[in-house]
């Protein structure tokens, strides 16, 4: 470490450009020499020139909106109800083990398999996506804010009790600060796939989305509509987890594994 | 004061059986006193200051602290855990301030508190570190801060040095027996170390192994005020000579040793 650690830092850059750029390189090379055929594999060059397009015409931004009004508001209301329920199952022992069937057979069922009830439910429109998402992303943070729950270290609740804290105050400022990283931990695996979630909600059914574009492109044919679409939701899948890096980093300042 | 009449616990084993913990446990602590209490690990020496806190109820017999049941004096008695218990999401003057924070004292005269306790115990530039930043003696020294913040009458320490160094510990002890001659405060202090609870303490109880009840009363007449080079002194020693010959006893039949019951 120590001295050190600049030129590894360095190393590590040159390193991960060279992967990404020589792995990009091969494919356009192999596209042109006809290694790759370009009908299924297309190629960089393709794929930038379709983005470009969407942008350019603006045909992008409608879908790209929509999909991340799906995503966000099932997010916002998937992360609220799985911490509410996750606290008030963790709190009342009794209630968590009267509901445990309900919920292990609901968290049992593959979501993805369901997807098509949802549209048939709530409509084509946004709603059935929307509510999709928020499903899917109540269980990963719903079980996450629960096992946090169960997990709160007795010594702190008995401190906090033997200062009179109240049992509204112990569950304010003991349990739940405490269960702040297990909501991250949940939160993390639901920025992923609640994007899935969107996407495959539109697969079965939409006329507006980025699952509908990368349908779309696929029906005509077009792996490089299909393929610009993929890269960009990654690009967003990033995105989302720089920001939440920056939320924990705030917000989980005080363990000792967050880098500062 | 602090009276406990024949107070008996029981647990339930996962395996469905039933331990006894304490049976009969009686004693009197004084207004002002320091009082230790020794005895075999695995007694019930936790789960006797956790009664007498009112963290949990006993099964048979009576706590009454001051005259009122333990757990309607919560916010009035402090309690020390064998784990520091810091909220590890609260800064140093965070985790001092708690106790008043929970009582509604206004942040202004919290802070003016938590500052004077961060000067007293010289932890001056450590107030907004967070516990995993801090070594385990300083950990202590905030769990007790903490405990002072809202002066509390009596305080109950469980083993609170149990996993600390000789040196850090004996720093920590000398921190607890200034405390005691500043404050007069009741304390009920619960170790398996004889030798602490003799530098500390006015008074020794001794605890015997399972079903546990007080077996010795031992008055510690070391004069005050003290700090833990007392260990050199030979009245000390002669005292713990006393008192270990039962305590080893105790020990043995804990362990279920060669000279214990089988």
């Amino acid at each position: 470490m120590g001295r050190n650690d600049a030129r590894t830092r360095v190393l590590v850059a040159v390193l991960r450009l060279s992967i990404t750029g020589g792995f990009f390189l091969f494919w356009e090379i192999g596209a042109r020499t006809g290694f790759l055929d370009v009908f299924f594999f297309s190629s960089p060059t393709e794929i930038g020139q379709d983005l470009y397009h969407l942008f350019s015409t603006g045909k992008i931004f409608s879908h790209f909106f929509m999909t991340m009004q799906e995503v966000g508001i099932g997010l916002l209301l998937g992360t609220l109800t799985g911490i509410v329920v996750g606290v008030i199952l963790g709190k009342y022992e009794l209630l968590a083990r009267a509901m445990d069937p309900v919920i292990m057979g609901l968290y049992a069922i593959p979501k993805i398999a369901i997807a098509p009830l949802f549209i048939l439910w709530f409509g084509l429109g946004i709603i059935g996506k929307i509510v999709f998402v928020w499903v899917v992303v109540f269980f990963l943070v719903f079980f996450n804010t629960y096992a946090g729950m169960r997990s709160v270290d007795s010594e702190m609740v008995d401190a906090a009790r033997a200062m009179g804290a109240s049992a509204w105050q112990i569950l304010v400022k003991v349990s739940i600060p405490s269960c702040l990283p297990w909501i991250m931990v949940g939160l993390r695996a639901s920025l992923g796939a609640s994007l899935i979630a969107a996407i495959v909600g539109e697969f079965v059914a939409a006329d507006v989305g980025m699952g509908h574009l990368i349908m779309e492109g696929l029906t005509l044919f077009m792996t490089q509509r299909v393929l610009a679409v993929v890269l960009l939701l990654s690009l967003v899948v990033i995105c989302m987890d720089i920001c939440l890096r920056q939320v924990e980093k705030r917000f989980l300042r005080w363990k000792p594994d967050v880098q500062r | 004061m602090i009276r406990a009449q024949r107070v008996g616990k029981t647990y339930l084993s996962k395996d469905g059986g039933s331990v006894e913990t304490l049976r009969d446990v009686t004693l009197d602590v004084r207004d002002g006193e320091f009082v230790a209490v020794v005895g075999p690990s695995g007694c019930g020496k936790t789960t006797l200051l956790k009664i007498l806190t009112g963290l949990i109820a006993p099964d048979t017999g009576q706590v009454l602290v001051s005259g009122d049941e333990p757990r309607n004096l919560q916010g009035r008695i402090g309690y020390m855990a064998q784990a520091d218990s810091l909220l590890p999401w609260r800064t140093v003057t965070g985790n001092v301030e708690l106790g008043l924070e929970l009582q509604g004292v206004p942040a202004g005269r919290r802070r003016a508190v938590a500052m004077e306790l961060v000067a007293r115990m010289g932890l001056e530039g450590f107030e907004r570190s967070y516990p995993f930043e801090l070594s385990g003696g300083m950990k202590k020294r905030v769990a007790i801060m903490r405990t002072l913040a809202y002066s509390p009458d009596i305080i109950f320490m469980d083993e609170p040095f149990g996993a600390l160094d000789v040196q850090t510990r004996d720093m920590l002890e000398d921190d607890i027996l200034n405390i005691w001659d500043e404050t007069g405060k009741t304390i009920v202090f619960v170790t398996h170390d004889l030798s602490e609870a003799i530098t500390l303490a006015d008074r020794v109880l001794l605890m015997s192994s399972r079903p546990s009840a007080i077996i010795g009363d031992y008055p510690i007449d070391l004069p005050r005020p003290r700090s833990t080079d007392i260990r050199l002194d030979h009245a000390f020693n002669d005292i713990l000579r006393e008192i270990w010959d039962d305590l080893s006893r105790e020990v043995r039949q804990a362990r279920g040793g060669p000279h214990g019951p089988q």
